[in-house]
């Protein structure tokens, strides 16, 4: 279970959160719906570990990560956490193959089979040794799921991951990320400003000016 | 497996970047090669130097601006504190119509100086490298002007010498037949001496009131000069070795910086994915580190090759690499390239991830 509290965050120009709670629940998925500005991905970055708030915490299980040092941070997003963002931020020279595979090399050790495996349950067992730019956007984003969730972790945090997808493929995408939810277990943070894509969580936060505004459940 | 992997990964980065990789190595390699250039001449002519001194077994030698009398010599044999007198004239002389030095020493400082043959009358000695420019060989015959412009004379070879320096290009006969050929009787043009050590500083001033005209210089005086000579020109080797050092720091840190500066996406995403930042650092050493071998063995082979040309174009012979320029060219190259790379990548691994990740560096 992943409990906030008190979170705000101070930049020097801007603020950007003014103090979020919540509690998100194992195995849920949750939407962040939210206009630009509102906070949504400095709280999924907050929550993921990336970066931290300027007061408040978060904690995983009881355990709180705000005071953690860095490469404390680092270990537990690898045990813990997966990433998918708007870009697929690939390593340019690594196949597809490659790329999930690097994700094994930083948490214990390296299985080209079932790193092969993670990217047939995406639907990309033909495109093993295709670079990215031999990729559609949408088979990028599909190699980013495979790389976010090989390493089996608890929480999937997704910034945007459908932002620079046509319809067609937000949907592949999406029903993908529902099937392995389904399958795996894992809980979903999904940060979006597209209702389309916040519809396909069961719970729905709105976030405006740094703060939850409304905390409500989705009707399929 | 871990490492297998780390190589792996490495490998991939390094061959993406092959260009920006090949100029490090080639910095690194200049600089090196530089520097071991440096040393290996430094040493090469240090070595040349003793080892001149040693052959002439001397520690004082006489000159003068006109030729010296012999009688002076025999005044010097008598000598008790003098151990050895070795004196020689100096000629020039014709071969094949190229001018040439010819040197005159007795018998018995031939066999002194350990030189292969005899050169007793009509027979000469030849010095290795006009031997080799002449084609000259043991028992053929050579034909001299001595001096040149008179007529030619037959002379038979009694041997080839080497002694690393200027003689090498000369011919060397027996100093009464060399006398004779250039109207020289008794005439020579130093004298070389052996004077006992412990009568080192009263002989040389006794030498000097008996022999005013004549100037006496210890081999400890010119071993001095030329030893300050070599300090200086290894103090000039050593600032320049310096400057390049440092030339190269900043090249291959500048080179090394961009190259880790471009994949800044990919460190941020390196630590989404749990690595800590020795992990990453880790990454980037080992480039650095392969640059470096690579770097030093390049530098090894560049600087090794540049001093022998330099060795033969300057001392017409190779100079000895010592063994210590091997783990000082790695040594060296490593350093360069992990200095190098060091300061960027701590730079780059403090970034937190969102930073990079928003786009704010």
């Amino acid at each position: 279970m992943i409990k906030v509290r008190g979170l705000k965050k101070v930049y020097p120009s801007a603020i950007a959160l003014r103090g979020v709670d919540m509690d998100i629940q194992d195995n849920e998925w949750v939407s962040i719906m939210g206009p630009s500005g509102s906070g949504k991905s400095t709280l999924l970055n907050i929550l993921g570990g990336l970066d931290y708030p300027t007061e408040g915490s978060v904690s995983y299980d009881g355990k709180e990560i705000t005071t953690m040092k860095e490469d404390e941070l680092a270990v537990f997003r690898r045990e813990n956490i997966g990433f998918i963002f708007q870009q697929s931020y690939l390593i340019p020279y690594l196949t597809a193959l490659e790329n999930v595979m690097l994700a094994q090399y930083f948490h214990s050790i390296v299985d080209e089979e079932e790193a092969a495996e993670a990217l047939k349950k995406v639907g990309l067992g033909h495109r093993l040794h295709h670079r990215p730019s031999e990729l559609s956007g949408g088979e990028q984003q599909r190699v980013c799921i495979a790389r976010a969730l090989i390493n089996s972790p608890k929480i999937l945090l997704a910034d945007e991951p459908t932002g620079n997808l046509d319809r067609e493929n937000t949907r592949i995408i999406l029903e993908l990320l529902r099937e392995l939810h389904r399958n795996e277990g894992f809980t979903i943070v999904l940060v979006t400003h597209d209702p389309y894509v916040a519809g396909w969580g069961k719970r729905l936060l709105t976030m405006e000016d740094g703060r939850i505004i409304k905390d409500e459940p989705v009707h399929p | 497996m871990r490492y297998s992997s780390l190589f792996f990964f490495t490998g991939k980065a390094i061959k993406e970047r092959l260009q920006r990789v090949f100029l490090m190595v080639f910095a690194v390699s200049l600089s090196v090669g530089l520097l071991i250039s440096m040393i290996i001449l430094s040493k090469g002519m240090r070595q040349r130097l003793s080892g001149e001194l040693k052959a002439y077994g001397a520690n004082a030698l006489i000159t003068s601006s006109e030729y010296i009398n012999e009688d002076i010599v025999h005044r010097l044999i008598d000598m008790k504190e003098i151990e050895q007198v070795l004196p020689e004239l100096y000629g020039r002389a014709c071969f094949k119509e190229v001018n040439i030095n010819v040197i005159g020493m007795p018998l018995e400082d031939m066999k002194r100086l350990r030189l292969t043959g005899e050169a007793k009358e009509g027979y000469v000695l030849a010095g290795s490298r006009l031997a080799k420019a002449g084609e000259l060989k043991t028992g053929q015959e050579i034909v001299l002007s001595i001096p040149c412009g008179t007529s030619e004379q037959r002379f038979k070879i009694s041997g080839i010498f080497e002694k690393v320096g200027p003689e090498d290009n000369a011919i060397i006969m027996e100093l009464k037949e060399l006398q004779r050929l250039l109207g020289l009787e008794n005439r020579v043009s130093i004298i070389m001496l052996r004077v006992k050590s412990e009568f080192f500083e009263l002989t040389a001033e006794k030498l000097k009131k008996e022999f005013p005209e004549l100037e006496l210089k210890t081999v400890r005086q010119i071993a001095r000069s030329e030893e300050s000579l070599l300090r200086k020109i290894e103090f000039l080797l050593f600032i320049v070795a310096i400057v390049v050092v440092i030339a190269s720091i900043i090249t291959v840190g500048g080179i090394m910086a961009a190259t880790i500066f471009e994949r800044l996406t990919d460190i941020a995403l390196m630590k989404t994915l749990g690595a800590t930042n020795r992990q990453i650092q880790t990454f980037f050493i080992i480039e650095a580190i392969i640059t470096g071998l690579l770097g030093s063995l390049g530098g090894l082979l560049i600087g090794t090759a540049s001093a022998e040309l330099i060795a033969l174009s300057a001392f017409h012979r190779a100079v000895e690499v010592p063994i210590f320029s091997i783990p000082l060219a790695f040594s060296t190259g490593l350093l360069l390239s992990i200095t190098s790379a060091i300061a960027p990548i701590m730079k780059i691994t403090a970034y937190r991830p969102s930073i990079i990740l928003r786009g704010e560096i």
